[in-house]
């Protein structure tokens, strides 16, 4: 039977989330923290494969306890198990620092024919993240892929199309494959009642650092990140453009003239 | 009948209102000729008069009543059965610049708002202080005036009742200029939902309640719209109180999914096509509560006959749920020619009522998409047609005329959601008793003897 893994990510609703202009801190307070969207069409083209191959679904995600909360909204649309990796010696990583970790507690649990990312995250936006696990699975990767039309369970591959801006792309790969998912083809599935009830009391695998053995301390968290953010700022905003609507052209091309010489 | 608008007048008016505040000739908008009434015809106005408080509007309609000179009160313009629109030409009496928040009343837990204030910003102020303003016709940039004068519902009505049950009392000046208070009587209910055609309306005092602690929407599948209909009536008699009850006919959510790209609701279930989905919203103080009641709601499937039971809890589904159901008259408008019947019928005849428009335009070759409010009663009923105008135009006017008699048949009401206005005119005297109808002339013989408030609306 297939492997697959979905890596998901609970991130704010940047809907209803603000920057203070003073600070350039996000203003979390009463935000609530929501599955990574592009991550539930990710989900979305895993469970279509195994309704159509055959395959356990596993799904992993690291962040605070409370990020169990996503893994079983996913747990109830038809993902099998669920892995949190979770501790605070994880904190303030960068996707270097994540990618490693993610991996290094994957494999605890199973070796894996498919891995299922969304293109990129809602809060970060790097799309780095699925590159990373890519290599560290040592999987193929395709990128921006928008339809799995295809698998030969016998011969390990896949036909897989990606979208480009110039077209589509259809390309042939051997498992283990990662994909970073568009949303194209694979709507959010809604639970049913059923699947949610289950969900809620489902079993979630804890990972904290002491879980992983032989886990490089240097390599996770902070000390394990590269990246610093030293400041964060508000895009400055283009002033909005005036409808002039005096009641007349005539009017309208006085006040025009008007704005000109001021 | 009525006298045209003089030069005298319009300087008459301006001096009330202020010069800029009065629009005649050229300088009136394209816009004020029409609201969102599909295939509405244009009508422009003889001057605009945008006015900025209770006083103005009043000398406003004492200088018009005086000459004589029809007006049509105007919100945001997005009704949809030509209310705002000034068939008569005459005096477009414009509010939308009477759009201050008054008060909050934290004792009484009212807010007094102008009518220009849009829906959106009632619901907003409600929020800010804690509260909930519940009527939501679906068009959050309408005026609360609009719905005031409309008496609008929406989805929410078959727990929380529309505008009228939450307005505590009004402002409202008269045709002949006379400013009156009314608060929760007769006259104030005749008013709400009266379209501008008894007075006009200044100021609302709008009661408010507390907001649920959370909620769920559950989508609830079905082969067919008589199912799924019938089971709205036993669930909107059950204990857990839906606030929300709609059928959802999936020929709707199909063609509105497709132009929008947000296919959140169910199209087919393994394999088979769903007939039509029941969207139901079920409120408590916490989420064991709600887990108490979805539970229930599943004891009840097997006797509803229900596919599945789909729950939608998450702030990002439930945003998709509502962004399809508010595209729904949005993206009918796609077609090369569109039209909306929008009636109130009892839950009990909604089913026949949906399977005769459906069957109207089967024989018409007009496609029939419906979603209506189960508990209220209220229903959409969407006609699309791939060919132009001129050729849709006498179909479409067959079939409303069939689908309006069989509604007065059902024992609905051909107003709807978004009143009579002059689209619905000619259909209403059809579908009221003698009696009912002698009511409404009487109404506004009474209130408006000279009969220049929205004229060639609803009775005149």
């Amino acid at each position: 039977m297939l492997k697959i893994l979905v890596c998901v990510k609970q991130v704010p609703d940047v809907d209803q989330m603000r920057m203070d202009p003073a600070t350039g801190n996000l203003i979390r307070a009463g935000v609530p923290a929501i599955l990574n969207p592009l991550d539930a069409n990710a989900l979305s083209a895993a469970v279509k494969v195994k309704e159509t191959y055959g395959a356990e679904i596993t799904l992993i995600t690291m962040g605070p306890p409370n990020a169990e909360a996503v893994l079983r909204e996913c747990l109830a649309v038809g993902a099998d198990k669920a892995i949190l990796v979770t501790d605070r010696a994880f904190g303030n990583a960068d996707t270097l620092a994540t990618s490693y970790s993610i991996v290094s507690a994957a494999k605890q649990v199973d070796k894996f024919d498919l891995i299922f990312c969304g293109k990129e995250t809602l809060d970060g936006a790097t799309g780095q993240m699925g590159s990373q696990l890519a290599e560290r699975f040592d999987a193929a990767q395709v990128t921006s892929a928008s339809l799995i039309k295809e698998i030969d369970l016998e011969k390990n591959s896949l036909v897989v199309e990606r979208e480009l801006e110039t077209g589509i792309e259809t390309l042939e790969v051997q498992m283990p494959c990662l994909f970073t998912m568009e949303k194209t083809n694979y709507p959010v599935r809604i639970p049913n009642l059923k699947g949610k009830l289950a969900a809620k009391k489902a079993p979630v695998l804890t990972f904290t650092a002491n879980d992983i053995p032989d886990l490089d301390r240097n390599r996770i968290g902070d000390p394990g990140s590269p990246t610093k953010v030293p400041r964060m700022f508000p895009p400055v905003m283009p002033e909005p453009g005036v409808i002039l609507n005096e009641g007349s052209v005539e009017a309208n091309v006085e006040k025009l003239l008007q704005l000109i010489a001021e | 009948m009525f006298n045209k608008v003089s030069a005298d007048l319009i300087a008459r008016l301006r001096a009330i209102v202020g010069e800029k505040q009065v629009l005649e000739g050229d300088a009136i908008g394209a816009d004020y000729a029409h609201d969102e009434l599909p295939g509405g015809a244009a009508h422009m106005p003889e001057a605009v008069v945008v006015a900025n408080s209770t006083e103005a509007v009043a000398a406003v309609l004492k200088l018009c009543s005086e000459a004589g000179v029809a007006v049509t009160v105007r919100g945001a313009g997005t009704g949809r059965a030509g209310g705002s629109v000034p068939v008569n030409g005459g005096v477009v009496l414009s509010l939308k610049e009477m759009n201050n928040i008054v008060a909050f009343d934290e004792n009484a837990g009212t807010l007094t708002v102008q009518p220009g204030v849009l829906l959106q910003d009632v619901k907003a102020e409600a929020e800010k202080h804690g509260l909930y303003y519940p009527p939501d016709p679906g068009e959050k940039t309408a005026t609360i005036g609009g719905n005031a004068s409309t008496n609008a519902g929406g989805p929410c009505a078959v727990k929380y009742g529309s505008t009228r049950d939450y307005v505590a009392d009004a402002v409202v000046v008269l045709a002949d200029g006379s400013i009156s208070s009314l608060s929760e009587n007769s006259a104030l209910s005749a008013v709400l939902g009266s379209e501008g055609t008894l007075g006009v309306i200044t100021q609302l005092t709008l009661k408010l309640i507390e907001k649920p602690a959370c909620d769920v929407i559950l989508f609830l599948p079905f082969m067919d719209a008589e199912s799924c209909i019938n089971a709205a009536i036993k669930l909107r008699e059950s204990d857990f109180a839906p606030a929300i009850l709609e059928y959802l006919d999936t020929d709707m959510v199909e063609f509105s999914g497709n132009v929008t790209g947000n296919p959140i609701f169910p199209i087919e279930m393994d394999g088979e096509r769903v007939g039509a989905t029941l969207m139901l919203t079920i409120e408590g103080a916490n989420d064991d509560e709600l887990d108490e009641k979805m539970e229930a709601v599943a004891e009840l499937a097997e006797e509803l006959e229900c596919l599945d039971i789909l729950v939608v809890d998450t702030p990002t589904l439930k945003r998709d749920t509502w962004d399809a159901h508010d595209a729904f008259h949005t993206s009918t408008e796609t077609a090369k020619s569109e039209d909306e019947l929008n009636v109130n019928v009892p839950a009990e005849n909604m089913a026949e009522l949906v399977a005769f428009a459906k069957a109207q335009g089967e024989e018409k070759g007009l496609k029939v998409l419906t979603y209506g409010h189960v508990g209220s009663g209220g229903l959409h009923i969407h006609v699309l047609s791939d060919s132009g105008k001129a050729e849709f135009a006498p179909e479409m006017a067959e079939l409303a005329g069939a689908v309006y008699a069989k509604c007065a048949e059902l024992g609905g009401s051909i107003d709807g959601e978004y009143g009579v206005g002059y689209a619905k005119k000619a259909y209403l005297k059809a579908a009221l008793s003698e009696e009912q109808y002698a009511k409404l002339t009487a109404e506004k013989a009474a209130f408006d003897p000279k009969g220049i408030l929205n004229p060639g609306k609803i009775t005149v």
